[in-house]
This record gives structure tokens, sequence and C-alpha cells, in this order.
């Protein structure tokens, strides 16, 4: 009786002993953002862990907060963490795999609802303080909602002919002449164009394999990078491309093709003044819009870093780029000048994706 | 206060629904006894095995409960009735071989076992082998082996044991074992039904606001048949046949924080086993041959439908032809050598058909085990041992093993055993071919492991034993699945870390009398330290950290008092802290899985009559109703309860 009494306590104590042994926590402190000149980050976090994190990054004092939203509201935001914007009064943060769009207060980040009930939600345009569209990766439709009141008020169906499709995937948003363009990407090879006071689908501009970004320039051309189906399954990979179209007569003015085959296409942006443009392809390249051919140098080499997204402060013209390091910790942000020299450098969230610069 | 009025609680209302009406449709479980004997081959060899009465009151259950509470491998469960995969000292779900009377169940696609996909009532006798332990018996455990056995009993011709199962989450269960046969035959039928709405209420923190919510779309279903037939020749010989029919439809539901369109997720399995066996068990020569045939098909199925849209419609087949002949011999008294071939064939086809994408591939790999065995004296034993392997047409002449056993000299008896092994494991052949991110140029990850072990054993008239073990591997090209290092969509396959595994393994059993009836206790403890040595960035913080989803420190406890017809018993176990950022990132509010006891109780009563024992049981699980997850934004059962009627008819 003795022996076992003793074994039970052994074990207890052992397991009691080593489990004061582990690590207190580091407190995170809720800190109102107020006024502050910065970048909102959303971080992606991984896919089907439910991490995806907001984080600001303060320009003026080079200072970072992390988990600022939960933070604040002591819930997390959900999955996949696809894109952030805001419409001046509140924040949106998009959650691919969560099914919704979560809104914040931009200065205390307050939790102020949510839309729900999407597919696949990717990207939001907004068109007047009363309708913007969300783009969707499987739902075959745009879903139009009601920034006021945060009511889908209909959708945009985008059917593409195909059996067993919901109709086109939709992906970036951009505005010219009037009309929304944006990118039909996964597996697709379409812009679609969409009259904002009808949202009905007016065009279409077929372009080079799954059409990813689009970004308009200082001519009000659009630019459209397609990243080629890398690696396609089908084994008949297609280069990526630049595609830049006319938005008055939705036609293909040029196809600059990417002759990489290692690296993968995939961002764009635009200079804030809107003369060049900047391509995450592996490193950064920067081309200017009159350029006929795509530069053989980047303009930032990545090292042995990994690049997974890149921002530009439409504002100052400084270029921030996230090296995701191994996708499974929290990540490094890279700002640089509008010249391409890095000025700081601070970590983020796990795989931080978009951007949305916060500029007073 | 609350855990003492909880378990008189458990233990009262049992009674008292005992007493009522229980009393004519219980069973007595017949109390198997293990005697630890030396087999031949153990030679400082790491080997330890399920206490023989958790068998016995885990047969309602699948084989990750069993594992989870009794061993101290670390079960990852997706949730009740999910998906849940063994991580043994610290490794990946690839590196535990499940291994059913000398058949490898591991999936040759993704190189894991799905071990909520076998019922325990299929089992007779299951056991661990420890890190390179598992060479003896087969290749690519990195962490371990786990080994499960059917053998019919001789001692009886007829014998069946019915059990039925009412749980919480109107979840039914109904097992049924069935032996028939006479002289030298015997037929053993089992039989296996789990349903379940398992809508679990929880604590939603996923979404805001905040509150009370209940897993939706987690319902599942499993059925399985196992049909064995045994003949036994003159001298010890015998030749087995085993058919194992299963099939699983599970609902998979979202995370907590889903909040979108409705979805349709779900995954069915079915699997087909059919197995010959031969075994001679002469003094001098054992043989073991057996060839098997595996099928599994699993169909993954998601869709969003209120667009009727098919996100993934993902069928594989996987078919798996195993071959394995063993022969051991006692040269002299002092000398035994084994030496064991093996030869398999894998086919797999896999087809996404909304994505159009898949692959087929198939693979043959064989090897041959030599091992050798010395008594050196009657207190020092060694053992030699080396596979060579073949697969996708490379050779690998040398995997050796080597290790001792020394009787310590003092009164009880003490042994000290160790080992050590190179060791390697193969990729699985999604790892070489899935489409997209399948990497065809991915090399073996292959290392060393070597444990220490000092085990103890009374012999007095109570029985108690225990045994603690260090252990140590050291794993390169270790293979883990992340984002395209060339930034593309999708999730690719690399040889990326060296990873280091140490640790301590501690167990327990005792048995011995106590105010008449038998008190029983056993308990396991791990001390796991994995850590990643490779990241090479300055800014990488993941070298030298735990990886992710795997706790340091875990262990079980389990106390049994029988009295007569009764049985009680209380059982608790611990999942220590488990990271999940590569570089242990840990604030408030960061994704940190929180350290948890998950604790329960029973009670178990017996009639028994003529030819025939009635049992019931009821029990409580997680009693202290802890809140927790095994997965990030995966919700936990509750406490919840659990009544079980059993029958076992003895001619």
């Amino acid at each position: 009786m003795e022996k076992l009494i003793r074994n039970i306590t052994g074990l207890i104590a052992m397991v009691f002993i080593l489990m004061s042994c582990e690590k207190e926590p580091v407190e995170t402190v809720y800190e109102e953002l107020g006024n502050r000149n910065g970048v909102f980050i959303s971080c992606e976090g991984n896919f089907m862990y439910g991490n995806a994190s907001l984080s600001f990054y303060d320009e003026d004092e080079k200072k970072v907060f992390n988990q600022v939203f939960y933070a604040r509201n002591r819930a997390p935001l959900g999955d996949v963490a696809h894109s952030i914007t805001s419409d001046g009064n509140k924040l949106y943060i998009v959650l691919n795999n969560s099914g919704k769009i979560v809104v914040a207060d931009p200065l205390s980040l307050e939790y102020k609802g949510a839309v729900k009930g999407l597919v696949s939600p990717r990207y939001i345009h907004f068109i007047s303080d009363t309708k913007a569209y969300i783009s969707d990766l499987y739902g075959g439709r745009i879903t139009v909602f009601d920034p006021s009141s945060l009511v889908v008020t209909g959708h945009i169906i985008l059917a593409d002919g195909k059996p067993l499709s919901a109709g086109h995937p939709t992906e970036t948003f951009a505005e010219a002449q009037g009309k929304v363009f944006v990118t039909c990407w996964a597996y697709d090879e379409y812009v679609m164009i969409i009259d904002p006071v009808t949202d009905t689908v007016v065009d279409s501009v077929k372009v080079p394999y799954q059409p990813k970004r689009i970004v308009k320039d200082s001519n009000d051309k659009l630019w459209v990078l397609t990243d080629g189906n890398f690696n396609s399954l089908e084994g008949n990979p297609e280069k990526p491309a630049l595609v830049r179209i006319d938005p008055a007569t939705h036609t293909v003015e040029m196809i600059l093709r990417w002759d990489i085959q290692k690296e993968y296409a995939g961002d764009l942006r635009t200079t804030p003044a809107g003369d060049s443009l900047y391509i995450m392809a592996g490193d950064i390249f920067k081309i200017p819009i009159n350029a006929r051919e795509l530069p053989n140098e980047p303009w930032i080499s990545s090292g042995s870093r990994r690049f997974f997204s890149m921002g530009v402060n439409s504002s100052s013209g400084e270029v921030y780029v996230a090296d995701a390091l191994d996708y499974m910790q929290n990540a490094m942000v890279y700002r640089h000048t509008s010249g391409g020299t890095v000025i700081d450098s601070f970590r983020v969230g796990v795989n931080p994706g978009d951007y949305y610069f916060n500029n007073h | 206060m609350r855990l003492i009025f909880l378990i008189i609680l458990c233990f009262g209302w049992s009674t008292e629904v005992l007493s009522q009406g229980l009393r004519d449709t219980t069973i007595r479980i017949e109390e198997v006894h293990v005697v630890a004997k030396r087999l031949p081959g153990d030679i400082g060899l790491s080997r330890s095995r399920p206490d023989s009465m958790a068998l016995v009151s885990s047969m309602t259950v699948q084989l990750s409960d069993l594992l989870a509470g009794y061993s101290p491998i670390f079960i990852k469960s997706y949730g009740n009735g999910s998906v849940a995969t063994a991580s043994f000292r610290g490794t990946a779900a690839s590196h535990t071989q499940l291994i059913w009377n000398g058949i490898n169940l591991n999936s040759p696609m993704r190189g894991s076992a799905d071990l909520s996909l076998m019922p325990v009532i299929f089992i007779d006798d299951a056991w661990l082998l420890h890190g390179g332990s598992s060479m003896t018996e087969t290749s690519g455990s990195l962490g371990g082996s786990i080994h499960l056995a059917n053998k019919p009993d001789w001692s009886t011709g007829q014998n069946a044991t019915l059990m039925v199962e009412r749980a919480s989450f109107n979840t039914k269960r109904y097992m049924a074992k069935i032996q028939s046969g006479k002289g030298r035959f015997r037929s053993v039928t089992r039989l296996m039904s789990d349903r379940s709405d398992n809508n679990i209420p929880f604590y939603n923190a996923g979404v805001l606001p905040t509150r009370k919510d209940t897993l939706r779309d987690a319902d599942y279903l499993k059925w399985a048949g196992l049909q064995e037939f045994y003949i036994r020749m003159k001298d010890e010989k015998m030749v087995a046949a085993r058919f194992w029919l299963q099939e699983s439809d599970r609902n998979l539901p979202q995370l907590m924080s889903y909040e979108g369109a409705s979805r349709n997720e779900f995954q069915n399995d079915r699997q087909f086993r059919a197995q010959v066996e031969y075994r001679d068990f002469s003094k001098t020569r054992q043989v073991h041959g057996s060839s098997g045939f595996n099928r599994t098909r699993m169909h993954y199925f998601r869709e969003a439908p209120d667009i009727k849209y098919v996100n993934d419609d993902a069928v594989s087949i996987e078919q798996s032809w195993y071959n394995r002949f063993k022969i051991s011999m006692n040269i002299s008294e002092r000398w035994s050598l084994s030496s064991a071939a093996e030869m398999n064939y894998h086919r797999v086809e896999a087809e996404n058909r909304a994505r159009n994408n898949g692959y087929s591939h198939d693979r043959i790999e064989g090897g041959i085990t030599l091992h050798g065995q010395w008594q050196a004296t009657g207190k020092l034993g060694l053992f030699l041992l080396n596979r060579s392997e073949y697969y996708d047409r490379k050779w690998v002449p040398l995997v050796p093993s080597g290790g001792f056993e020394l009787q310590l000299p003092v009164r009880m008896p003490v042994m000290l055993k160790g080992n050590i092994s190179e060791n390697y494991h193969k990729p699985a052949l999604n790892d070489l071919y899935w489409m997209p991110g399948g990497n065809p140029m991915l090399k073996p990850e292959k290392g060393f492991t070597s444990d220490l072990s000092l085990a103890m054993e009374s012999n007095t008239k109570d029985v108690w034993k225990q045994e603690i073990t260090l252990f140590y591997s050291l794993i390169d090209n270790w293979i883990i699945w992340q984002p395209s290092a060339n930034g593309a969509w999708y999730w690719e396959a690399d040889n990326v870390k060296k990873v280091y595994s140490r640790g301590i393994e501690y167990h327990f059993s005792s048995r011995m009398n106590l105010g008449g009836g038998i008190l029983r206790a056993n308990g396991n403890y791990a001390y796991t330290r994995t850590t990643n040595e490779n990241a090479v960035p300055s800014v990488d913080q993941s070298r030298g950290k735990q990886l992710i989803y795997i706790p340091i420190n875990s262990g079980n406890l389990h106390l049994s008092w029988s009295y007569k017809p009764w049985t009680i018993r209380g059982e608790t176990s611990f999942t220590g802290r488990r990271y999940t950022q590569s570089s242990n990132e840990y604030t408030h509010f960061e994704n940190v899985l929180n350290p948890f006891w998950v604790t329960g109780c029973s009670a178990e009563r017996i009639f028994s009559f003529a030819h025939i024992d009635l049992t019931t049981r009821i029990k409580i699980h997680n009693l202290l109703d802890v809140n927790y997850q095994q997965i990030l934004w995966r919700p936990m059962p509750g406490r919840h309860y659990s009544l079980t009627l059993g029958m076992q008819w003895k001619n």
C-alpha cells in the first residue's frame, strides 16, 4: 500500500513540478490607437487554425501593436484574414475561411458587427456610403452590402456557363471610367466589368490565365497581373503576365509575358503617383508604366527571405514587404523608403497578407 | 469540495440506478491478468502494454480513447468521433506505425493511421514498442509502433459477449463478439456499431458576442465487422484467416469562428482487410508467416449548398498487399536468431473530381531483418539487429540497431535496458506525388534514436512494477507541408527540419488486496522536448523551440477498486500546454492551447449466473466539466455520461 501511495504521489508531484516550470504568458495590453498615423496589417494566420490577427504599426513612433483586435474584444478574428480596408469610418477585415467580414472601429478597435453568411469572401470595394461589393472565390457572385447597416442587399451573378460551376470566381477590384473591373482568378481568364449603378455585368475582357491583382495607373489604364497557372495541374504551365487594359474600350492593349518558372507572380501595386508598378514575384520588381518589357533585376531582392505580401503607402510611397519566415510564426515586415532603403523592420502576426494605411 | 461532491454523486447515483433496475441485464467481464513474460526477441527492448483491465473496460470505445487514457502516447483528436492520430515521443503522426497481426495499417498515401477507426472490441491484445525497439517488427517508426493482435479463446468452445451503450449527445453503441467452434477449430465474429448526433454544447469564445453554442454537423455513424477463423494443428501450429469490413460516415463541423454560408462537408471511409496467417510455436523454432490485403476508400466532400458549388469531391483508393515471413530460432541456451522478410505492394489512386486533379501511383517495398540475441551471462543479454530496406527502386542496406539488458545485483528484480538505433522513414505517396505540392525529390527522414530504461518489479504478494525510460532521438530531413516557398497558393512537402527529441517516460502499475477487495493503480507520465534545430535566418525564432501541438508534459492515472461484484474506477489525464506557432509565441491572446486535466469515474456491477454474467456500468466523463481544446477552435465535450449494459455467455 505504501508503495502504491508513493508511486501515485510521485507521479502527481512530478507532473505538478514540471508544470510549474512552464513559462508564464506575456500579457498583451490593450491600447487605444486613437489618431495614430500608421498602417493596419491583417495577418492571415494559418488555414484551419483560426489564428488570424490584426496588427498596427505607428509610422511616426515606429511602434508596433499586435493582436489589437483580440486585446480590445477578447475574441479572435477568425480563420484566414485575407484582406483589410476601410471606408473612413469603419475597418473591415475579410475572414475568408470564416465566411464573414468583421467590422471594427478604427480608433478603438471595438467590434461593430459583421457581414455574415458569405461563401469565401476575398476583397471589398466601396461604391458609396451605402453600397459596397464583396468578391468571392467560390461564390460565383459578388455580394452587395450596405456598409452603414452591414446588411446584404443583393448579389451580382457572374455565370460562366461551365458545368458544376457556381460562376466566375472574383478577386480584386479597380474602378475606372465609372465602371468596376474585377479579376476572376482561380481557374479563370476573365476580367468582368460591372455597372455600379445598376449592379449588372456590362462586359468582360479575356486575359491570360488566372488574373489576380488589378490596379489603375496615372493614365487611367488598368494593369492586371496574371499568375499563369503556376505549376499547372494539367502539366501545361502558362507563363505569368502583366496585362494592360483600356477601360474605355475594354480591350487588352499590351501583354508582357514573365519569363520566370521558379517564382510565383503574387502581387501588384502602384506607386502613389501611379507612374510605376511594383510586382512581387519572389523578389520585388519595379517597372515604369511606359516600359515595353519587364525588368530582369529586382528592385528589392528577397535573399533568404520568403516574401509573402507587400503594401504601398499611397501618401509617402513607402513600401512594406512581409517575410513569412516558416509560415508558422510571427512574421517580419520590412519598411522601405520609396527609394527601396530599409528604414525599419518589425514583427507582426502570422502570415501578414494585406495592408491598410491610415493616413491622417 | 466540488470534486468530492461530484464523486459522491457519481457513485451514489450509479448505485441507486443499479439497484433499481439493471440487475437482470448485466454481465461479468472476466478479468484478464497478463503476466509479464520474456518474449523471444525482447532483450533490450522497450515494450509496454495497456493494463489488461483497460482493454476490458474500454471495449465500447476506439483505440484512440484507449491510448489517450492508458499510454504515454499523445493523441491529437479533432473532436468526439473525429479523426485522431498519435504522436509518440514527440514525433509526427506518420512516425507511429499501427500494426494489426503483422499488417501495417498506416495509410500508404498519408503515412498516418486514424486511430478513431479502430474499435477496441476488435482487439484481444495491444502493446507498444517504443522508439528504436519498433525496428524488430517494422520500419519507419521514428516514435514507436502500436501492435494489435487477435487470438481465439482455446479454453472454451462457444462464448459470446454483447454490449449496449447509451451515452450523451444521443450516442448509441452496440458491440458483439461471438466465438464458436470445437476441437481444433474456432470462429470469432465481432460486430460494432457506433452512432452519435454529437451535438456537443460548448461555450463559443470564437465569435462575437461570445455565447453558449451547440456543435452542429458533427454527427457520425461507424460500423464494422470482423470475422476470424482459426485452425490449430498438432505441434502448436496454427492457421488463421481474418476478414474485416468497416465503414464510417462523419460530418465535419466548422471551426468555432465560422459564420459563413452553410457548408456541407463530410468524410466517408470504407475499409476491407483480409489476412491469412500461419504460426508455429515450437520450443526451439517459431515461425510466423502472413499475407494480407488492405483496401481503403476515402471520400472527402465539401460544398456550399446555397450556391450548389462543390469545392472538393475527392476520392482516394488505397490498395495494399502485405507479405511477411519471420523465423526465430533458439540456437542454444544463450543464442537466438530471428530473420524476417517482407514484401509489400501499394497502389494509390486519388482524384478530386471537383478540381479535376489527382494522381495514381504504386510502390513496392521490402525489407530483410536479421536479429541476433546473446544471453552473455545469467544477468546480461545483448542484441544486434539490422534491417535492409527497399522501396521505390532505392536500396538501404544498413539500418542497424543494438542494445543490452542487465539484471542489476539488488534484492528485487531490477533491469537496466538500453538500445541505440539508426532509423528512417520514407516519404508517404502524398508527400511525393500529391497534386499540387507533392515533391518527388523528397529525401527520407532519418536519424538516430536511443533509450535507456530502468524497470523494477516486486517479488512480494502485492504486484507492482514500474519503469522509467530516458529517450533521445535526432531526426534529419523532417518532412512538413508548408505554404509553397515560391509564394504559390498551394502547400508543398519539403525536408525542412532537423528535429531533436528527448525526454522521460515513466510507467507504473500496482495491484494489491485492500479492504477485502483488489485495488489496482496504474499511471503514465511523459516529458517530451521536441525541438527544431535548423532554423536558418537570424530572425527565425523557431530554433530550439518545441514543435507545435506536442505537449511537453502529459500523463494519466487510473485507480480501481474491485469488491465482490462491484468495481469503482477513477481516472484522470493531463495534457500540458501546446504551442501552435513554431516560435512558441505565448501571450494571453495568442494561440496557445492551455493545459487541461480530464477526469472521469465509473461504477460497475456484475451479476453472475450459471453460464451468464451480466454487467452494468455507469460512467461520468469529464467529471469536472473542463472546457478544453485538443485542436485550435475545435470544441471538446464537457461533462457527459454513458451507461453500458453487457452480457457474457460462456458454454
